[in-house]
């Protein structure tokens, strides 16, 4: 029993709701409160994930089937201390962000809200409680979608909350299959699923688990349910697009690994067609991402794009079942998690700023906001995996474990989309930097304005990109963490 | 202790018309659901017996109880929520007449889940009928006598086609009428062999009588002009309470008359197997005609079609798990649906509009109200934490136990289709466009805070039995055993 773990969950749920009945309407104080209140957890989370124990804490029972249960282990550490950080650089962002879109104190009432549901989804010991955050997690953050309140926004917000619940439900209706055949209900190292219990059903059962892994896919923009992404994603607030893109994509990876895992067990997946269909999803996704990023002309949209391809990178990993390609999976969670705060809120500061929306619109921005702009250059050179930067290091791990496992074709393949990707990524993310930095002789230098955003904007993303880049080059103790968990669980 | 239930509820009913004074009518109506739901739990509490009245078998079992708690406990609050809303749907002369029509509805439908004796069963639920119909047509308006003659009509052939049934069985097992002795003579007797074709035409026959009656798709066309016309409280008490005592009786008669073990071994299995599928389409046509709908009583009228839909499937897969969670859903839809009808009464009443695509906005009129309507929508789709998820959650492991897998499809198509009616009206009272351009300032249209405490308590209630549901359940295993033990 350790009871302090729903600490870092009921806090912010609580905060987060307290902040309308307790009428912070003085910008200042409503500022500290929420300030504080993602500082503390993010301390209680380090703490914890430093100090506690693996044993599981039941705290509620729903009825005889359903207990709400929580336990730490590595990935909970990894998905839980990542999403509070990724909050913090988030909400001091938001301070300033915000004043654009008014409607503060429901927009901090859900934002606060939401990384307790996350927290409760990292800590969750069993599929029960995930489902519980998982849908909490989709009911607060609809609102962030729909913030400005636009019919655009309201059809985007309807679009996600519509295929959130497809795959939601989709997975529930997965579990409650799987669920007879588990030995455990709770999520066990390397699965618990019962052969003998199975006898000849396999070809059902492996068909269920593609469909359960498709349907929390939907959350990490994974193809089929992956259209909800490029349009929820742009038309929320910069911040909570950046939170949006980088966090709660993986709390769908999450669900996977949680699935695939820590239920199934990859021992039944390895070698089989529902590897190899996973697999090819992933790298469709990847590719077709990248190229509808290429394609697209709002910058915002571009970024969303680009989520549903490296979200696809990280899932990658995941499924080629090998050890090193789980470590790189971890380690590009990481990374796309930091890069794509960096772009989105940098996307967001140029919008602050300039009113500008189509990359088109960018040239010189690199003069004009040249902070911004450089965060925005080194995270591009990050996501698209120049060393020494976290993508390099992340996607090195992708390929080495891709070549190394035994998946037939994508041993080659896999490699090879990634690194089309990259190449992609590089034309998508660099030809902004390129333009906005050399905008070219017609470019009215004497006119030009510095319209730099304020510390508020710029810190944050400052602290973000030395991240992006010192991850890359100090990773071994991440590296031997992550290795240490893929021991445990292949 | 059933039969001072009864008693009381039909004195006070008496009482009500009696006065002829629309403010006395409504602190007896108030008063007597209140001691109706004491006495209820005094009843839960003393646990089962056998008693009879008029010389008619009554045979109080835990699943009786269960009824009779929620038709006191729902009931009083529903009878509470009325006292302020009664007058906007029914004129001051009328409502003597309401109280005691509701009253003799909540006796008559306890009455037919007490009576173990087919005759005293019969005579329930034709009175019930009657009162069913009245608290529709009392609001008396065109659209209303429609609305309650169809009901009325559809409501007789029902219980003609269950009368039909029941002679059946009577002759059947050569002069029984009570459920046990039925149960006893086709389990012990060997009437299910003998005289197997009987047995099958009477529960065919109820089946298709009940079906009616508790509006299972198609049979439910009267249900939607009935619910969504009738004024709010009159369509809560329909939805939540009434559909429900027939369901129950439904439910005496195939597991106490036939038992699990004849069920899973005779032809019995085919007629339920027809019943699930049955329940199956009515989830999904249900929830698709809601999707439909303009009128916000309508879509929650439909939404009732499908949900009675999941009840039948559950009573369909003829396992005690689909038992179980078909009966944990008559709390689950009774508890979240008599507050959503409450909901749409307060909405009408305060902005004097039905229609969903003129409901931007509400969120920042009415934001308790639509907070309420909210907590329902999310119970109805079945979101952890609310009851609805626990009635999910039930029928998904009565399935897997059945081994009817397919039906996890339609279990999850019909979540999703729930959360694409109630959603849209959600967001559009909170995020639309029109709340953003609403210039009235918050809850500038909603209505006074103690007439809404008892919407509250049944949102608790949603929430309450969403997260610890773990007592109920184990009452009901109780009362399953029991059932499934009195003919046997």
């Amino acid at each position: 029993m350790n009871i302090a773990l729903i600490i870092p969950i009921l806090l912010p749920i609580v905060a987060g709701v307290l902040i309308q009945p307790l009428k912070l309407h003085d910008r200042k104080t409503r500022e500290t409160y929420v300030a504080t209140v993602v500082l503390i957890n993010f301390a209680i989370v380090v703490f914890l994930a430093l100090t506690a124990g693996s044993e599981p804490t039941t705290i509620l029972r729903l009825n005889r089937l359903i207990d709400i249960t929580f336990k730490i282990d590595g990935m909970s550490k990894l998905f839980t201390v990542l999403a509070s950080f990724l909050w913090i650089t988030a909400t001091f962002y938001s301070f300033e962000y915000i004043k654009h879109e008014g409607m503060d104190e429901r927009f901090y009432t859900f934002f606060v809200v939401t990384i307790g549901a996350l927290i409760g989804i990292g800590y969750a010991a069993n599929l029960q409680t995930l489902y519980l955050f998982y849908e909490m997690m989709t009911l607060v953050t609809f609102p962030l979608v729909m913030h400005s309140q636009t019919e655009q926004s309201v059809a985007a917000g309807k679009k996600y909350l519509t295929y959130s619940f497809l795959g939601a439900n989709i997975a529930l209706a997965g579990f409650f299959f799987l669920y007879q055949y588990c030995d455990s209900t709770h999520f066990v190292e390397g699965g618990s699923l019962n052969l003998e219990k199975i006898g000849t059903n396999i070809t059902l059962v492996q068909t269920v688990v593609l469909l359960t892994v498709m349907g929390f896919g939907c959350k990490a923009g994974m193809f089929p349910l992956h259209a909800w992404l490029p349009s929820g994603h742009p038309v929320a607030p910069a911040p909570a697009s950046a939170v949006l893109s980088g966090v709660i994509t993986k709390a769908g990876v999450l669900a996977i690994v949680r699935v695939m895992y820590y239920m199934v067990g990859v021992d039944f997946l390895r070698g089989t067609w529902v590897q190899y269909v996973l697999l090819a999803l992933t790298l469709y996704t990847v590719f077709m991402g990248s190229m509808l990023a290429f394609k697209e002309k709002l910058f915002k949209k571009r970024l969303a794009y680009s989520s549903v391809s490296q979200v696809s990178y990280v899932l990658f990993g995941l499924m080629t079942m090998h050890p090193l390609g789980f470590v790189g999976a971890c380690l590009h969670m990481i990374a796309h998690a930091i890069v794509k705060n960096i772009l989105f809120l940098s996307a967001g500061s140029v919008i602050y700023k300039t009113h500008k929306t189509y990359v088109t619109q960018l040239k010189g921005i690199g003069k004009e906001m040249p902070i911004t702009m450089w965060c925005f250059t080194i995270a591009s050179i990050a996501l698209v995996g120049i060393p020494p930067t976290s993508g390099f290091e992340s996607k090195w791990f992708l390929a080495i474990g891709a070549l190394q496992s035994d998946i037939g074709i994508f041993k080659y393949l896999g490699p090879a989309t990634l690194l089309v990707s990259a190449f992609l990524t590089a034309g998508y993310l660099l030809s902004i930097m390129s333009k906005a930095f050399f905008p070219g002789e017609d470019y009215p230098y004497d006119t030009m304005v510095k319209t730099e955003a304020n510390a508020y904007m710029t810190i944050p993303m400052i602290i973000l990109t030395v991240l992006a880049v010192g991850f890359g080059m100090f990773a071994t103790p991440l590296v031997d963490f992550f290795s240490q968990i893929a021991g445990l669980i292949m | 202790m059933g039969i001072a239930i009864i008693l009381l509820l039909l004195v006070g009913a008496v009482a009500a018309v009696a006065c002829k004074n629309d403010k006395t009518a409504r602190l007896i109506g108030f008063g007597t659901t209140f001691i109706n739901a004491i006495l209820a739990i005094v009843m839960t509490m003393s646990g089962p017996h056998e008693t009879s009245l008029f010389g008619l078998s009554i045979n109080i079992g835990y699943i009786e109880c269960f009824m009779a708690l929620l038709f006191g406990i729902v009931g009083f609050l529903i009878v509470w929520a009325s006292m302020s809303m009664i007058s906007h749907d029914v004129e001051e002369s009328k409502i003597p007449l309401f109280y005691g029509l509701v009253l003799a509805l909540l006796g008559t439908l306890n009455a037919v889940v007490f009576f173990d004796n087919l005759l005293g069963v019969f005579v329930s639920i034709e009175l019930s009928s009657f009162a069913a119909a009245g608290i529709v047509i009392v609001k008396n308006q065109t659209e209303n006598v429609h609305a309650g003659l169809k009901y009325l009509s559809l409501s007789i052939l029902g219980s003609s086609l269950v009368l039909m049934g029941m002679v059946l069985l009577y002759v059947a097992t050569g002069g029984h009428l009570s459920i046990a002795e039925i149960g006893n003579a086709i389990q012990n007797g060997g009437v299910m062999a003998e005289k197997q074709a009987y047995v099958l035409w009477a529960y065919g026959l109820i089946s298709g009588g009940v079906a009616f009656k508790a509006a299972l798709f198609p049979c439910h066309i009267w249900l939607p002009d009935a619910h969504g016309t009738a004024p709010s409280p009159s369509s809560a008490i329909l939805s939540s309470l009434v559909l429900k005592a027939y369901i129950v009786f439904y439910i005496k008669m195939v597991f106490g008359g036939v038992g699990f073990d004849l069920i899973a071994s005779t032809p019995m299995r085919a007629l339920l197997n027809v019943v699930m599928v049955v329940g199956v389409i009515a989830m999904i046509a249900g929830s698709c005609l809601a999707i439909m709908q303009t009128d916000i009583k309508r879509m929650i009228a439909y939404s009732s079609v499908a949900q009675m839909g999941y009840i039948f499937m559950g009573i369909g897969l003829g396992t005690e798990l689909g038992l179980f969670a078909a009966l944990f859903h008559i709390l689950a839809h009774a508890v979240t649906k008599s507050g959503l009808f409450l909901v749409a009464g307060s909405i009408i009443e305060q902005t004097h509009n039905r229609d969903l695509s003129k409901m931007g906005g509400l969120g920042i009129l009415m934001p308790v109200t639509m907070a309420l309507f909210t907590i329902g929508g999310l119970s109805m789709i079945g979101i952890p934490l609310f009851v609805g998820f626990n009635g999910k959650w039930n029928f998904a492991s009565a399935i897997v136990g059945s081994g009817n897998y397919w039906l996890l499809i339609p279990l999850s198509i019909s979540a999703l289709l729930n959360a694409l009616y109630y959603l849209p009206v959600v967001i559009r009272a909170f995020f639309g466009q029109e709340a953003k351009e609403c210039t009235e300032p918050l809850g500038s249209k909603e209505r006074p805070i103690k007439d809404i405490i008892p919407l509250i308590l049944l949102a608790c209630l949603v929430i309450a039995f969403g997260v610890a549901a773990g007592p109920v359940s184990d009452f009901l295993h109780k009362g399953i055993e029991l059932l499934a033990a009195i003919g046997g």
